[in-house]
């Protein structure tokens, strides 16, 4: 695992930062799998033999997510002329990209909701800034005129997944990193691993690494407050950063951390991004937040 | 007392003393706030960005989400309650800023601009304000008794 390249080291605390990191690392290798429906679905959307009628044999099980992918596939987003009342119906409407998305989302959803001291965090802000960060990327492509990468849409939604993995480490040394980050001037994410001994940037990617999610997914998580270093990835990363920065300055799950991140100059003049761009992608995101709480409600 | 949540795009207006109308987590965004002070009357709204011209569709759809459609609709619901321009106080908050050096995400500085400039043409004053800033802030206002409270970072203060 390649770390962060923009991480500073604490002088004279390596012991103690060499020491977080093992516990870090500990927690990331128990952290508890996908949950096992989710796993089975998307190792199926994965593998080109498997058609609607095998998926629709395993989503079945799970009622909550049958009314989900029905709800979806009736909603106006799909232009549903007529309505759909069978699971395999359903699936085959929606195509595998936007079942994938909703398997995750579905999936991961109670996971992400969980109130986080250390990052002061409430119930649920933790998925609404996921989910909206999910939304403007997409938003943000459709404003820019680029092709939306495939895995998009679900890396967004879990690029913070590591605050799961670091949010006691963060409300036990919450008063170090922003001591370090103001003495510093650094950015919440390098205060972080200086003071914890990773970033949460790297922590989410080592778990969904672990969970063997594809490597655009995992880069596009490791490298989304540094874009820039993301190689390959670069493009999924950059969009990625633009659209949590503007989760974050719309004050969408900004906890201890959201307003103390750097925008990466690189990212925007990569993809183009104008001042009117992001405002058209808030307004167009917040409309689909909407949809989407709803559809996910339960 | 009974909390009425005012969301990101939305107002909200009450004559209704047990009310305290609350905006959670401004970022960008600013909350603003008017209370007429004889007939008791406040009204809240929490807009997104400075201009509606961006998506006139948009601003048919939802007035709130703009600075400008926003504050002329919640001043219109306000007057249409009875309240005057000369007993109104305006107090607003938000309109913090991101890490950013260029300033392509000066959504807050914007908000707030465009703000001023609404309520000079309109021959008002801001009374009291928490502006800018790196912070996220959430807002009160009691109906009651017209008080505005800002709680920033676990530390709350009246404005
Ligand atoms: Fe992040």
């Amino acid at each position: 695992m390649n770390g962060n390249s923009k991480n500073p080291v604490v002088n004279g605390s390596g012991d103690v930062q060499g020491r977080r990191r093992a516990l870090i690392k500990e927690k990331i290798r128990t952290f508890p799998a996908m949950p096992a429906f989710v796993a089975q679905v998307i190792t199926m959307l994965n593998d080109p033999a498997a058609d609607a009628v095998t998926i629709a044999g395993r989503i079945k099980f799970d009622p909550g997510m049958t009314a989900n992918i029905l709800r979806l596939a009736n909603s106006a987003e799909f232009g549903a002329r007529r309505s759909v009342r069978s699971l395999q119906e359903a699936i085959v409407r929606l195509g595998l990209k936007q079942l994938f998305q909703l398997v995750v989302a579905s999936g991961m959803g109670r996971r992400l909701s969980k109130p986080m001291p250390g990052y002061e965090l409430a119930p649920d802000e933790l998925l609404r800034h996921s989910l909206w960060a999910a939304l403007a990327a997409e938003e943000l492509c459709l404003a820019l005129s680029i092709h939306a990468p495939d895995m998009l849409f679900t890396s967004g939604l879990l690029h913070d997944l590591g605050k799961l993995i670091l949010d006691e480490f963060v409300d036990a040394s919450k008063v170090e990193i922003f001591k370090v980050a103001g003495e510093q001037k650094l950015s919440f994410e390098m205060a972080e691993a200086a003071v914890v001994g990773m970033n949460h940037a790297d922590a989410g990617a080592a778990v969904l690494d672990q969970w063997h999610f594809p490597a655009e997914l995992v880069a596009a998580a490791r490298w989304h407050h540094c874009p820039e270093a993301a190689g390959e990835y670069e493009s999924i990363a950059s969009i990625v950063h633009v659209a949590e920065f503007l989760s974050y300055a719309e004050g969408i799950g900004t906890g201890i951390d959201g307003l103390g991140y750097h925008l990466s100059q690189e990212a925007i003049d990569n993809l183009g991004v104008r001042k009117k761009d992001l405002e058209w992608v808030a307004s167009h995101t917040l409309d689909k937040m909407r949809d989407l709480e709803k559809l996910l409600k339960d | 007392m009974n909390n009425v949540i005012v969301g990101i795009s939305e107002m909200a207006v009450s004559n209704t003393a047990d009310d305290v109308l609350t905006t959670y987590s401004l970022g960008s965004c600013l909350g603003i706030t008017f209370y007429d002070t004889s007939l008791h009357v406040g009204g809240m709204i929490h807009c997104m960005l400075p201009l509606s011209q961006i998506d006139a569709q948009k601003a048919l759809e939802n007035p709130c989400m703009f600075v400008d459609t926003g504050t002329t609709k919640l001043l219109k619901e306000m007057f249409a309650l009875g309240c005057r321009k000369s007993s109104l106080v305006v107090k607003i908050a938000g309109a913090s800023a991101v890490l950013d050096s260029k300033g392509l995400f000066k959504i807050g500085e914007r908000n707030y601009t465009i703000f001023r400039k609404i309520l000079w043409k309109n021959s008002m004053l801001i009374h009291a304000e928490d502006v800018g800033g790196n912070i996220s802030r959430t807002v009160r206002l009691e109906i009651a008794t017209g008080r505005v409270t800002i709680k920033s970072g676990g530390v709350e203060k009246e404005l």
